[in-house]
């Protein structure tokens, strides 16, 4: 027998953090969308480096570069956007200048910078993602999903998820559905 | 962690697509080391006894001895193995080919380019697309492109 | 029920009948005689009884006489004169009175004289004894006295008369009375017998006619129904004659209902018609005169026409009989029948053809028939059958022992066991087997059979093929098959070949003719180099191309198994995306009309309208706004004109067009064929594959293509596909 599981990375995110700050017995405060945790005293090395090390196990990394962590919250910010009904609203970039309180030009430097890549390239990657996500995951059609994520056609949206991922949504589904039945074959 | 040398592996048993390959990806911006294999046994030889988890793999299908779709196969039903991203490297355009390599578990299908500038191109997002898959929140059970 | 003898004892009872009043009328007459002779009597008794009162009286009133002569006589009395007078002129009234009753009666005449003459003596002497008497004289007494003897004479005389009458007249009464019972006792006795003979005559005859009435009525009502309910028409008519007594027509008295149903009138239009009025057809086709001498001859005949009626055509046969002056005639309706023989006859004759052309066929087909009834052993073999064993139809007794030795050796065993199995299970499923015909060849015989019932009994019906060739040709298609599976496989390898083995030096060269393209290295070469490896490279791409569209057009093939629901419409849109650069750079405008969904393979329907697409592209027109039309239609298959084996009943039609440079109509099919090329190679880029590409597509998914074209306008490619 098999399940297929989907889940809310944020819940799951949050979850770990309690579970394992908890264990610290030092009162705490998650902030800012999980990026960050105040603790009301100072952590001595030796807790510091455990929880480091619990954190690991779930891939949750202690951030000491500032810069890195605004990367990270770009990121967050783009998916948070991707979900937020009233994104549509704004440009990527007013959206990412107000949310983050840095000018555009600075974030898209600093996102080229350390991860290879445009933000705009980003955006499209998860916006891909996204889809593909929905595709697989949900009963939605294409142009429901296209409508959903503000597409102008479903011809746009396959024409984008063929663009950036050298397939059609329907391919792309295909594909996914007959590696579930080689993957139970091979179980 | 940030990932300051990608680990790279390629294997392809014609030496000219090695040579050029190795160009490519020493031309590009993104850092990283490469390490070369004449087929899919030797592949698969060095994966068995890896000291380091490479961060991805370029595999040739036509290969003698083991050929790409083997070493796939193999690799993802390993369970040390199965999460490391996978980009089939072929002059194969068959639908079928490609098909098949996606439903045994490729991440990227890349047609070898007949120029080098575009091979360039095609390493480069390659490396791009592995970066954000390792880095950023995204689903790797849908990391599938075809370039 | 026997009419005749109705009819018979009815007539024996008219017989009786009439006697019966025979009888009474002659009793009325005895009776009417026999009261008048009773009345005569009564008269003759009652006036006898007159004269006896009569000559009582007159004898009282000479008693009278007698007493008052004697009383006048011893008194002396004077008054005697006077009372005897009296008694004198009474008795002479009786007297007249009696000879008044007896002037008839010759007897009392003559009585009556002899009383007149002793009256006139008696008067005579009573005139004497009162003269006498009053003389008084001596010998009065004397004389007296003879006076008185003879007075007393005449009285004696006298009462003597009366006693002989009175003798008489019993005697006369006896008579009467013995007449008159004799009259009286005979006349009630035959009375009496003749009526209660009579009444019994008249109650038998009344109950018998009753009887025969009630009889009647139902055997009138038994033949209304067998009229009304029969499939005759019955109908009697009366002949019409001429003065000469020449039957010229008759007429319709009696008609039965059924007359609507066979002619379309009614009855009630008919009764009483001519016959020449309601149906002059038969003056003409011989009824007519079938009718007169079945009259004139008393002969029963039947006669057979053809008719057409109001309510259609009919075919008549009429039997006619003479009854009672008359014709009687029974019609019924035989067009059934005659159609039924029609058929009969027909289905003869086409079992003949179909005989004659099951013959010939089985000798084309090498077939043979049998039956074989499982019971009987009984056989029957078809002439071919024995031609297939090398033997003249019938040269042996079609029985399975003879059949028996023809059976290859090897095969017995298994006959043997098919035919149990046929008896058994009463189905005989198709087998193959071998024979060794007559010639010794050995020959396959495939068989196959039923079983039937065949009145009440179990028949096996079958057919026999030799299939010696077939198999033969089996033999050769399967190594045949054989071949081209080798040569698929070569194919297959070859086309692995080209794809992989022959591309990668290909694409190799083109690698590096780029690197020698990167800066640093093309800064070193001469003009004249670049040129040529620019060159090379051009070559290089041309040919890159050329493999790639040979392999895409190889790489087509019928794998029906891979169908799938398809949308055109996302199909479309898709291609439109990818070709969007192309698109904008030509500034074509594409109108897409609602397009189907079909089944076939996604990526071959991709392909096959980039092709097009690419296709108007290439060939626009560069004066104009280019064009391109895209609809699609349902037909049926009879709605389309195209000629091509058509597997399903509707097709979408799909029908692209563009308004580019278009083409001449008579390369139409040209434009499909491999390296098929109609313009310069320089002059347009292309490697004549992409068409023919689009034909083998359609063709895989058991549609059709075809284009019409004209120079300067555009071209238009109808697409048939499956629905």
């Amino acid at each position: 027998m098999k399940i297929y599981v989907t889940f809310d990375f944020n819940i799951t995110r949050n979850a770990i953090l309690v579970e394992q700050l908890e264990k610290l017995g030092v009162q705490y405060s998650i902030n800012n969308g999980a990026r960050e945790i105040h603790f009301s005293e100072k952590l001595t090395e030796e807790d510091e480096l455990a929880l480091a090390a619990s954190l690991k196990k779930y891939g949750i990394k202690i951030i000491d570069d500032q810069k890195t962590e605004l990367v990270q919250r770009i990121k967050d910010t783009i998916t948070a956007m991707l979900k937020d009904d009233e994104a549509y609203l704004y440009k990527v970039s007013a959206y990412l200048a107000t949310k983050l309180d840095y000018s555009y030009a600075y974030l898209s430097n600093l996102f080229s910078e350390n991860t290879y890549t445009s933000i705009e390239n980003f955006v499209i990657l998860k916006k891909v993602d996204y889809v593909k996500e929905l595709i697989t995951t949900t009963d939605l059609t294409l142009t429901e999903i296209a409508y959903r994520l503000n597409y102008s056609s479903v011809a746009h949206l396959s024409g984008q998820f063929k663009k950036v991922t050298g397939l059609t949504p329907s391919a792309f589904l295909k594909i996914i559905e007959k590696r579930k039945t080689v993957d139970s074959n091979n179980l | 962690m940030t990932i300051n040398n990608l680990n790279v592996l390629l294997a392809d048993d014609d030496e000219d697509d090695r040579w050029l390959f190795e160009q490519a990806l020493s031309d590009i911006k993104i850092k990283s080391n490469l390490s070369l294999y004449k087929n899919g046994k030797e592949l698969m030889d060095y994966l068995k006894n890896m000291t380091r988890k490479p961060h991805l793999i370029f595999l040739d299908l036509n290969m003698p001895v083991k050929n790409g779709m083997e070493c796939l196969k193999e690799i993802r039903q390993d369970d040390n193995l199965k999460d490391i991203p996978i980009a089939i490297y072929s002059t194969s355009s068959s639908e079928k080919d490609i098909e098949n390599t996606f439903i045994n578990g490729a991440n990227i299908y890349i047609n070898k380019p007949n120029n080098f500038a575009a091979l360039k191109k095609v390493v480069e997002k390659v490396l791009q697309l592995n970066w954000q898959y390792q880095t950023s929140n995204l689903n790797k059970e849908n990391f599938l492109f075809r370039i | 029920m026997d009419l005749r003898r109705i009819v018979s004892s009815t007539k024996s009872y008219k017989i009786a009948l009439a006697i019966a009043i025979a009888f009474l009328l002659m009793l009325s007459s005895i009776s009417y005689r026999q009261v008048n002779n009773l009345e005569k009597s009564a008269n003759l008794v009652s006036s006898s009884l007159m004269v006896s009162k009569e000559i009582n009286y007159l004898f009282s009133k000479f008693n009278l006489i007698e007493a008052s002569g004697y009383k006048s006589l011893v008194v002396n009395d004077s008054t005697f004169a006077n009372t005897y007078k009296d008694h004198k002129s009474e008795v002479e009234t009786s007297l007249l009175n009696l000879s008044k009753l007896t002037k008839d009666i010759p007897l009392q005449v003559q009585f009556l004289d002899t009383l007149n003459q002793l009256r006139d003596s008696l008067d005579m002497t009573f005139k004497n004894l009162i003269k006498y008497r009053d003389q008084q004289e001596g010998d009065v007494d004397e004389k007296l006295m003879r006076e008185v003897k003879k007075m007393d004479s005449i009285f004696q005389q006298l009462n003597n008369l009366k006693l002989s009458i009175s003798q008489r007249k019993e005697t006369l009464f006896k008579e009467l009375i013995i007449a008159y019972k004799t009259e009286t006792f005979f006349t009630p006795f035959i009375s009496l017998l003749l009526v209660i003979f009579s009444l019994i005559v008249f109650l038998l005859a009344f109950r018998n006619i009753n009887n025969a009435h009630k009889r009647l009525k139902s055997t009138q009502a038994f033949i209304d129904n067998i009229v009304t309910n029969t499939n005759y028409l019955t109908t009697y008519f009366k002949p019409i004659r001429d003065s000469n007594g020449k039957v010229i027509d008759f007429i319709f008295e009696y008609v039965s209902n059924k007359i609507e149903n066979f002619t379309g009138k009614s009855v009630k239009e008919i009764t009483g018609k001519k016959l020449s009025e309601s149906f002059p057809d038969t003056f003409t086709n011989g009824t007519f005169e079938m009718y007169v001498n079945c009259l004139e001859t008393g002969n029963s005949n039947d006669i057979t026409n053809h008719y057409s009626f109001e309510n259609g055509e009919k075919w008549l046969k009429s039997a006619a009989s003479e009854l009672e002056g008359g014709v009687n005639v029974n019609t019924i309706d035989i067009t059934y029948e005659k159609l039924r023989n029609k058929n009969l006859k027909k289905l003869n004759e086409n079992l003949f053809i179909k005989n004659t052309i099951l013959n010939n066929a089985e000798v084309v087909a090498k077939t043979g028939s049998f039956s074989w009834y499982p019971h009987t052993n009984v056989s029957d073999l078809s002439d071919n059958f024995y031609r297939l064993l090398g033997c003249r139809p019938g040269e042996f007794e079609a029985r399975f022992e003879n059949f028996k030795p023809f059976i290859h050796q090897d095969d017995l065993a298994n006959y043997k066991k098919a035919a149990a199995k046929v008896i058994k299970s009463g189905q005989l499923k198709e087998n193959t087997y071998r024979v060794i015909n007559k010639k010794g060849n050995t020959r396959h015989w495939r068989i196959a059979g039923v079983m039937i019932i065949e009145d009440g009994e179990e028949k096996m019906i079958g057919i026999i093929q030799d299939i010696t060739e077939s198999i033969k040709k089996d033999k050769q298609l399967k190594s045949r098959n054989r071949v081209l599976k080798r040569i698929n496989t070569e194919l297959e390898s070859f086309n692995r070949i080209v794809s992989h083995d022959l591309q990668e030096p290909l694409r190799k060269i083109q690698m590096f003719i780029s690197l020698l393209s990167e800066e640093a290295e093309a800064d070193r070469l001469s003009g004249k180099s670049l040129v040529y490896f620019g060159k090379i490279n051009d070559a290089a791409t041309r040919m890159q191309m050329l493999i790639k569209n040979l392999l895409s057009y190889s790489r087509i093939e019928s794998t029906e198994e891979n169908f799938e629901e398809i949308d055109l419409n996302e199909i479309l849109e898709e291609i439109e995306y990818n070709f969007s650069e192309s698109i904008k750079d030509a500034n074509i405008d594409i109108i897409k009309k609602k397009l189907p969904t079909i089944k076939g393979i996604n990526f071959q329907m991709v392909q096959l309208f980039s092709n097009l697409i690419s296709n108007s592209i290439k060939y626009r027109n560069i004066h104009n706004d280019s064009k391109i039309l895209i609809e699609a239609f349902k037909v049926s298959k009879n709605q389309i004109k195209a000629n091509f084996v058509k597997t399903s009943e509707n097709y979408h039609k799909i029908v692209f067009s563009d308004n580019g440079i278009g083409f001449n109509q008579q390369n139409a099919e040209k434009i499909f064929n491999i390296f098929e090329r109609l313009h310069l190679k320089t002059e347009y880029s292309g490697t004549g594959i992409g068409l023919s590409i689009c034909k083998k597509i359609i063709e895989n998914h058991h549609g059709f293509i075809h284009a019409k074209g004209e120079p300067e306008k555009g071209a238009i490619f109808y697409i048939y596909l499956p629905v």
